[in-house]
């Protein structure tokens, strides 16, 4: 097993990695921005190490500084937690050459797999469906593009090849929309990713977005550890993730997980990866993407399956044998996870920022919290607008459901804006509890919000005597300067009479 | 006696009547009069506050407008005035907003979507004036207060940076 692992990444994940290593006493070292010095992953880590000024590209994303201090200070792995450099295949390349191990994929398998064309023509030879679509190299004329797309029919979506995370993604509703919005797709694919190509691909109508995790070892083990469900977004961000889905039963289970192990052993895939479908509403589905990372999302998984993830990454990296076999997994229960995001759901869910004045986490049974910040955390507009993630186990999707409620309940996050208001209105919409509901659901429920201004008696009342509290504290001090001038006077009466 | 204060809030007024009485404390919201009790929590502006029994958390800051509330996870910009600064600002001609808009500024760095205003046109309170893109995300740019649009600054598709002038006004 190593002994000091590198964790090149900030905020919550930092800190689940570094929790990881301690369980495993492993020595945990994290690199860290100028913005980052007092982060909690910084104080909670072993060792920390600057490198460089708060925007990404002079910090988390400068691969030669993060090898050199993990060079530097000894450590034999690096886990690069999701997003920021996770997914880099170059990083992962020059990890390996620097003599240390990625604790992830391969990185021949991150390029192929991260690479829309590449993992949708892996996952039609394995077998499993994939949205009708095309690719469309940049420089083609945009007469061809227009037909490519009347074949598919509208609406469709055009997403950066070598995108992720909806950026660069476009849904197009209209033949007349098609051109304009293919020329900013394909300019903002160039901004995003270095690459203008984009891919042209048909638009399910209401469809749920369903993944599963899977896991594989070096020594040919592949499992997978059921579903997750992750339809409720915004904007392709997803906020609230559970595990497992309304929609998915035993045979289904069995057939997505199938298929997703099939596709990750037919890419000779190693460590821990996400299959994304998406699902229509008569349980037809369809390949969408591989993530080849840990997820924002898995704490829902682990909750079910009572295993840890990154646990499990690290010892895959390691090259230990997958302790247990696809028979061995067993699912108890439902999770579910909201994303506790420093946006205000009075600007349109613009991102907050600002100083975490008051910070208390929910606590009590099936309750786990998963944060990067506390109590005088200055939030910054440097990074991802991700505070904590809040998840609640129950014995069903109900019982999951009511804990959620009371914990969003008990969260105390004052001084920034939150969306917890959102999450408490969407964990008590009807229709969301039903469990009928798709990735168009946020759209179809704009109004979800509405009425939900129970804050403001409270804060009404709470103003006024606020401000009599602070007359009264005003008086108080003049009294007490009247009453310490009286005394000094008094006192010089009574010197002087001395005499 | 009842001591009346004047709230704003999202450009709705409200009233709230304290009243004292020995060590305890009512107020009146709607007609409505409940028993209040306010305790800090720390040496910041936490409290924790028992209405009729039902027992909140609220912070409150004070910020540029007045105060900056916090209940129930929601955050609240309010207007707080004591009648007497209410009816001396009302008789000064101050209306309900008396703020005048002298200019609008990026509140990140961002790129400009769309404009949505045109120079000379007046603008109200809450009036959209441009959307905004900031981190995948949208939003519209608002008039704090009433204005005239001077000079519109920035072109659509042009990325800004944080605290940018976007939009003057006469």
């Amino acid at each position: 097993m190593f002994k000091k692992i590198l964790v090149a990444n900030r905020g919550e994940i930092a800190v689940r990695v570094i929790r990881a290593c301690r369980e495993l006493g492993i020595t945990s070292a994290v690199v860290f921005s100028e913005a980052d010095r007092k982060s909690l992953a910084v104080r909670l880590a072993d060792e920390a190490y600057p490198i460089g000024a708060p925007p990404v590209k002079e910090s988390y994303l400068v691969a030669e500084k993060i090898i050199e201090m993990a060079k530097k200070c000894g450590a034999e792995a690096i886990h690069p937690g999701y997003g920021l450099l996770s997914e880099n295949s170059a990083f992962a390349q020059q990890v390996q050459q620097g003599g240390m191990v990625f604790i992830g994929p391969k990185a021949a398998d991150i390029r192929i797999l991260g690479d829309k064309v590449e993992a949708r023509r892996l996952a039609k030879e394995a077998g499993i469906p994939i949205v009708p679509g095309v690719e469309f190299p940049s420089g083609r004329s945009e007469a061809d593009a227009l037909g490519e797309a009347e074949k598919l029919g509208f609406p469709l979506l055009i997403k950066a090849k070598a995108g992720g995370g909806g950026k660069g993604m476009r849904q197009i509703e209209r033949k007349e929309d098609f051109p304009s919005a293919l020329k900013l797709a394909s300019s903002e694919a160039r901004s995003y990713f270095g690459d203008g190509s984009v891919y042209l691909e048909k638009y399910l109508h209401r469809p749920r977005h369903i993944e599963i995790q899977v896991l594989a070892d070096a020594h040919g083990n592949c499992i997978h550890l059921g579903e997750r469900e992750c339809s409720i977004q915004r904007r392709h961000q997803k906020l609230l993730e559970e595990s497992p889905s309304v929609a998915v039963d035993a045979s289904l289970r069995q057939k997505l997980g199938g298929a997703a192990a099939a596709l990750a052993q037919k890419a000779g895939y190693l460590n821990a990866g996400t299959v994304e479908f998406l699902v229509d509403e008569k349980k037809n589905f369809y390949f969408l993407e591989v993530n080849t990372r840990l997820q924002v999302e898995h704490p829902v998984t682990e909750m079910v399956t009572g295993l840890d993830l990154v646990a499990l990454q690290i010892k895959i990296a390691a090259g230990e044998r997958l302790p247990f076999a696809q028979g061995d997994v067993k699912w108890n229960g439902w999770a579910i996870e909201c994303r506790i995001n420093a946006e205000d759901p009075a600007q349109n869910f613009f991102p907050s920022s600002g100083k975490i004045d008051v910070y208390r986490e929910p606590a009590g049974p099936g309750v786990r919290v998963d944060s990067g910040v506390y109590q005088g955390w200055e939030v910054g507009l440097f990074y991802d607008s991700l505070l904590a993630k809040l998840i609640c186990w129950g014995p069903d999707r109900a019982g999951a459901l009511a804990r959620m409620r009371r914990a969003l309940e008990e969260f105390r996050l004052f001084g920034i804006a939150t969306n917890i208001p959102f999450h408490k209105a969407l964990v008590n919409h009807p229709r969301f509890f039903s469990g009928d509901f798709s990735t168009f659901f946020l759209e179809e429920e704009k109004g979800i919000m509405d009425g939900s201004e129970a804050g403001l008696e409270v804060a009404l009342i709470g103003s006024v005597l606020y401000k009599e509290l602070k007359r009264g504290e005003s008086r108080l001090r003049q009294a007490a300067a009247t009453l310490a001038s009286q005394w000094k006077g008094e006192a010089r009466r009574a010197a002087l009479r001395q005499w | 006696m009842v001591k009346v204060y004047h709230l704003e809030f999202g450009g709705q007024s409200y009233e709230v009547g304290v009243e004292k009485a020995g060590s305890k404390t009512s107020v009146t919201v709607d007609g409505k009069k409940r028993f209040v009790d306010l305790a800090r929590l720390n040496g910041s502006g936490a409290f924790s506050i028992l209405l009729d029994g039902r027992s909140f958390d609220l912070e409150v800051k004070e910020s540029e407008k007045g105060l900056l509330v916090f209940a129930l996870g929601q955050q609240f910009d309010l207007i707080v005035e004591e009648e007497r600064a209410y009816r001396a600002r009302l008789a000064s001609g101050g209306g309900k907003t008396a703020a005048r808009e002298k200019e609008a500024r990026a509140p990140m760095p961002g790129l400009i979507v769309k404009i949505e205003v045109a120079v000379g046109q007046v603008v109200e309170p809450g009036q959209g004036l441009l959307i905004m893109e900031a981190m995948k995300m949208e939003n519209e740019i608002k008039a704090k207060g009433t204005g005239k649009v001077k000079e519109i600054k920035v072109a659509e598709r042009q990325p800004v940076e944080q605290n940018q002038v976007l939009i003057t006004f006469e």
